[in-house]
């Protein structure tokens, strides 16, 4: 007969880490999350891996500070990636690629299109920052705008007109090049 | 903006190709070790005890025999050492003994050419320094006698040399007393 174990929580594996820095339990939960992480930020920057992967070594080692903050309301995975966010967001904000979101449409234009069509995650990495973050955290994550105003320290009406200002702009630069010019979003 | 204008939704296909979309993606695989190594150096994380040693556990048997060919591989090789040892010490032993007999011998050779060199030069000085003449004869005869000795020493039945002292033995107790302490009275130099 096959006795099926539980897996061991988040939560316990935390709580190993925080109590008696155990390297066993970190590394179960950097094999359970990274992989999600590494996407979304991925995505966030525009595609630079090299980038990526500091911001995910970035993320663990704030995770790891603020553990004991952590009051397990929300999803690990879900609070990993809103510090992850941030630190991709500094990075960002360091090479002057972030702009502070507001209700106004970002200053963009679609990329010279010479007839071919681009693919979904080409015409993501093309988006500004902002509109890219959003898109990503709702069309792609599947978190709703509430969410996506926590983790980025912006109201949802604010995650509202940014997801369809990116919603446009991705259309935009999805559609086959009938005559258009650069054109501003 | 109003919010019924930002209210549009993804089409069928957008739907579908946001679903096409990978969630995970793996990253470089040092990028864990990194992110370890760097908590580490922050205190953060201890290393598992046994982490990076891996412990073997062996049966008592396989010990108890690992432990007595260990043994055997040891004595064998000590008793092949000292054999090797031993007759590499005789063969030195037999060379120098070699060697030694061969260098004699070329002494003997040598000395005995500068024997005959020296009686040789000493024939043609004889008639300018009789004294000298007669010294140096009596220390041939005396070397001379001396040599056949050695020689009868290593061969006993060498006829040569045992007819040479036969020869002196005669010749000295023919001598009369006066010639025996004139004799004695000889400075021989030896070299």
């Amino acid at each position: 007969m096959r006795i099926e174990t539980a897996p061991v929580t988040d939560q316990a594996l935390a709580e190993a880490l925080q109590q008696r820095g155990d390297e066993r339990a970190f590394r179960d939960l950097y094999a359970r999350h990274t992989p999600r992480l590494f996407q979304v930020v991925l995505r966030v920057l525009g595609g630079s891996e090299h980038d990526a992967e500091d911001v995910v070594q970035e993320t663990w080692i704030r995770a790891t500070e603020k553990l004991d903050g952590f009051r397990w309301e929300a999803a690990f995975g879900t609070w990993l990636t809103g510090i992850g966010l941030n630190v991709a967001r500094q990075l960002l904000r360091k090479r002057g690629r972030w702009v502070e979101m507001d209700d106004a449409p970002e200053p963009w234009r679609p990329p010279p299109n010479d007839g071919d069509r681009i693919d979904l995650e080409r015409a993501i990495a093309l988006l500004p920052a902002g509109y890219r973050t959003v898109l990503v955290l709702h069309d792609v994550e599947g978190y709703r705008h509430e969410e996506i105003g926590e983790m980025l320290g912006i109201a949802p009406g604010t995650s509202k007109s940014q997801l369809f200002n990116a919603r446009r702009s991705l259309r935009l630069a999805l559609e086959p090049a009938k005559g258009r010019t650069h054109e501003p979003a | 903006m109003s919010p019924h204008e930002m209210d549009d939704e993804l089409t069928h296909d957008e739907r579908t190709m946001f679903a096409a979309l990978s969630r995970e993606r793996e990253p470089g695989r040092l990028l864990e070790e990194r992110t370890v190594r760097a908590l580490r150096e922050r205190g953060v994380l201890h290393a598992p005890a046994g982490a990076g040693r891996r412990v073997l556990r062996f049966p008592a048997a396989w010990i108890s025999g690992a432990v007595a060919a260990g043994i055997a591989l040891f004595l064998g090789g000590l008793a092949t050492g000292q054999y090797l040892g031993a007759r590499h010490a005789s063969e030195m032993v037999s060379a120098v003994q070699r060697q030694d007999a061969q260098t004699a011998a070329l002494l003997v050779q040598q000395t005995g050419t500068a024997y005959v060199q020296a009686l040789s030069r000493l024939s043609q000085v004889s008639d300018t320094t009789r004294g000298t003449n007669r010294q140096g004869g009596e220390v041939a005869q005396q070397m001379l006698r001396q040599a056949a000795s050695e020689v009868v020493r290593i061969n006993p039945n060498d006829p040569v040399a045992s007819g040479i002292l036969a020869v002196f033995d005669r010749a000295g107790a023919a001598r009369t007393p006066a010639q025996r302490d004139s004799a004695g009275r000889q400075s021989v130099v030896w070299f």
